[in-house]
């Protein structure tokens, strides 16, 4: 059993001397790739940042922007999740329904709505407001997580078995073992990414998703459609509504003073 | 021309080309610019000609002249090298999924990763500072920036006193009951228990009976799908598979706690008590020291136990002999 842990070792050993002490030297052409300059020992040489746009000036004491996501066609169709790799989880949530998307009376809920463009360039306050992921039944509630950069997501099993909550943002990736009912915990995510995935790898069919962005402007839609992003400074603005499944939208909308209203609608 | 006898001569003739062919490997440009780690230390050029001259002599062949891990070397091995231009590392010593502190990356070169190719390295302590920072500078973001310079590496997972030193055996006991009991780790790697020790293990941990870390087929690893690496990774069965990161208690303890970057195996520190993780790391360590004879025998016996009967009825989990039932037929029909 020992030889055998150990006779890759040796193969890729051999290997390696046999070949690699010159790989380039039979190249009849000049080695172009080898004289690669080195980026990244620049990084000051980041290609220059788009100038910010400057925002519209709009006059104004600000205000709220409200509005529903409506959809129209016809709406993923729930469909039962086997669970019976894990018949705890069985136990716990027998006949688990699950959608694509949650849409009840023509109105999407989960969509995660942000302002996307025309902000003025600078540092917000970070909102300290907790957000809540929760994993019951061996699913995740709910499954589209909005937050502000820094701003605490706390993570919470309220099943009697293990999960593992694992968030794959391109940067800051984590993966904690949560093995016990009512354990919590709190999580920050440092850059902003949309769309991350969130997931369970004991329960390969948990999946949530993260939309992390910089700025305090933004939320996710209710079970009736309906948002509200509050304390908006005046200005003219792009706004996206982002859905894991349905995919996005723009729309704009002009905030002065009191409320701004800026609705969508999904098709499928 | 080639006959047999080799003067002094000949093998000049002979060394002399080969000589100039190593020579000519080295055309790369010359280094210009120092690289800056975030926290602002400088590393500069002489140390990363220094660190690039090494990297090419020890780590190229496999890891690849660019650092994506495809050396000419490292084709068809499994696991694949090492792809530095990501910065997802296996055996950190961080919470996984951060970047992995120098003294880390040292400790994996001179240790090695056990029954993959990657060897323990005798690099000179002297050359050894300049590979790592070398290699830092392959990983770059779609911005151009290097990773290293913008991102602080994790909190080093402090290993504390082996609380079990001198009682290894009860170690192992109370490790073997976490592992299928509080941490529930047979849900992706193998159990090493019988079912009713399985039962007996939760019960230590919640208070009450449950099936929580039973799991269709548990006497085998499930592999799990690794999105950092692009496909599915089997967990280890410690009975007859290599633990790469070290097999002692220290070094299982480590890996336990701090989880294993890109994979399934999530950062156990914080959610179980830290003698629990040691217990683990004893247990693990203890069956990967056992005979595989024995090893096989013990499965085969835990396969040919009867369906098994909650010895006594758990008011909220009604809904699982039913549950259990519809498994085994699974697994019959798998098997035909």
């Amino acid at each position: 059993m020992i030889l055998s842990r150990r006779l890759p070792q040796a193969l890729a050993l051999f290997t390696a001397f046999a070949v690699g002490a010159c790989s380039k030297s039979n190249d009849t052409k000049p080695t172009e790739k080898s004289a690669k300059p080195m980026k990244a020992e620049k990084p000051a040489e980041k290609p220059a940042e788009k100038p910010a746009e400057k925002p519209a000036e709009v006059a104004g004491d600000g205000g709220s922007i409200k509005g529903v996501v409506s959809f129209e066609g016809t709406a993923p169709a729930p469909a039962k999740v086997d669970m019976k790799k894990d018949p705890k989880c069985v136990s716990v949530n027998k006949d688990a329904m699950r959608s694509d998307a949650k849409i009840a009376d023509g109105k999407v809920a989960e969509v995660f709505v942000h302002i996307k463009t025309g902000l003025p360039d600078k540092k917000w306050d970070t909102r300290d407001d907790e957000v809540v992921l929760d994993q019951q039944g061996c699913l995740y509630h709910p499954r589209v997580i909005g937050l502000q950069t820094s701003q605490p997501l706390v993570i919470k099993n309220s099943d009697p078995l293990l999960h593992n909550v694992h968030a794959m943002p391109k940067r800051g990736e984590f993966n904690m073992a949560m093995p016990t009912q009512d354990m919590k915990l709190e999580k920050k995510f440092k850059k902003p990414e949309l769309g991350f995935e969130i997931k369970c790898d004991v329960h390969a069919w948990m999946k949530a998703w993260g939309y992390v962005v910089e700025h305090p402007f933004f939320a996710t839609t209710g079970e009736d459609g309906s948002f509200e992003i509050a304390d908006v400074p005046a200005g003219k603005y792009t706004i996206e509504f982002v859905h894991p499944t349905l995919g996005s939208q723009e729309a704009e909308v002009t905030v002065t003073d009191g409320e701004a209203e800026v609705s969508t609608t999904f098709k499928g | 021309m080639l006959r047999a006898s080799a003067s002094p001569n000949r093998i000049a003739w002979v060394i002399a080309p080969a000589a100039l062919l190593l020579l000519s490997c080295d055309t790369m440009e010359p280094i210009t610019e120092p690289f800056v780690l975030a926290g602002g230390t400088e590393v500069t050029v002489a140390q990363l000609e220094n660190g690039r001259e090494k990297y090419m002599l020890y780590c190229r062949a496999c890891h690849g002249e660019n650092g994506d891990g495809r050396g000419p070397a490292g084709i068809g091995l499994r696991p694949p090298p090492r792809n530095f231009k990501e910065v997802v590392f296996k055996f950190g010593g961080v919470a996984a999924g951060e970047l992995p502190p120098d003294s880390e990356l040292k400790r994996i070169i001179l240790q090695g990763l056990e029954g993959t190719a990657m060897l323990p390295w005798e690099i000179p302590e002297s050359d050894l500072d300049d590979v790592i920072q070398y290699i830092k500078t392959f990983a770059v973001d779609e911005d151009g920036a290097n990773i290293w310079t913008e991102d602080e590496v994790g909190e080093l997972i402090e290993i504390p006193e082996d609380p079990w030193a001198g009682k290894e055996k009860e170690g192992i006991a109370r490790g073997k009951s976490v592992y299928h009991g509080l941490a529930q780790c047979s849900k992706c790697h193998p159990a090493y228990a019988s079912n009713q020790e399985i039962w007996d293990a939760t019960k230590a941990a919640t208070g009450s009976g449950s099936m929580g870390a039973f799991r269709k087929n548990m006497y085998f690893p499930e592999a799990k799908f690794a999105e950092a690496y692009g496909h599915k990774l089997l967990p280890p069965d410690f009975t007859r598979h290599p633990i790469k990161a070290g097999a002692t208690p220290k070094d299982l303890y480590r890996t336990i706690a701090s989880g294993i970057g890109g994979t399934a195996m999530p950062m156990w520190k914080g959610s179980i008590p830290d003698d629990d993780i040691y217990a683990i790391a004893h247990f693990v360590a203890d069956l990967y020291k056992r005979n595989l004879t024995d090893s096989n025998t013990a499965r085969d016996a835990w396969l040919k136990q009867p369906v098994f009967e909650p010895p006594e009825p758990v008011v909220a989990d009604g809904e699982e002999a039913e549950g259990d039932d519809d498994d085994d037929e699974e697994e019959d029909a798998e098997e035909q």
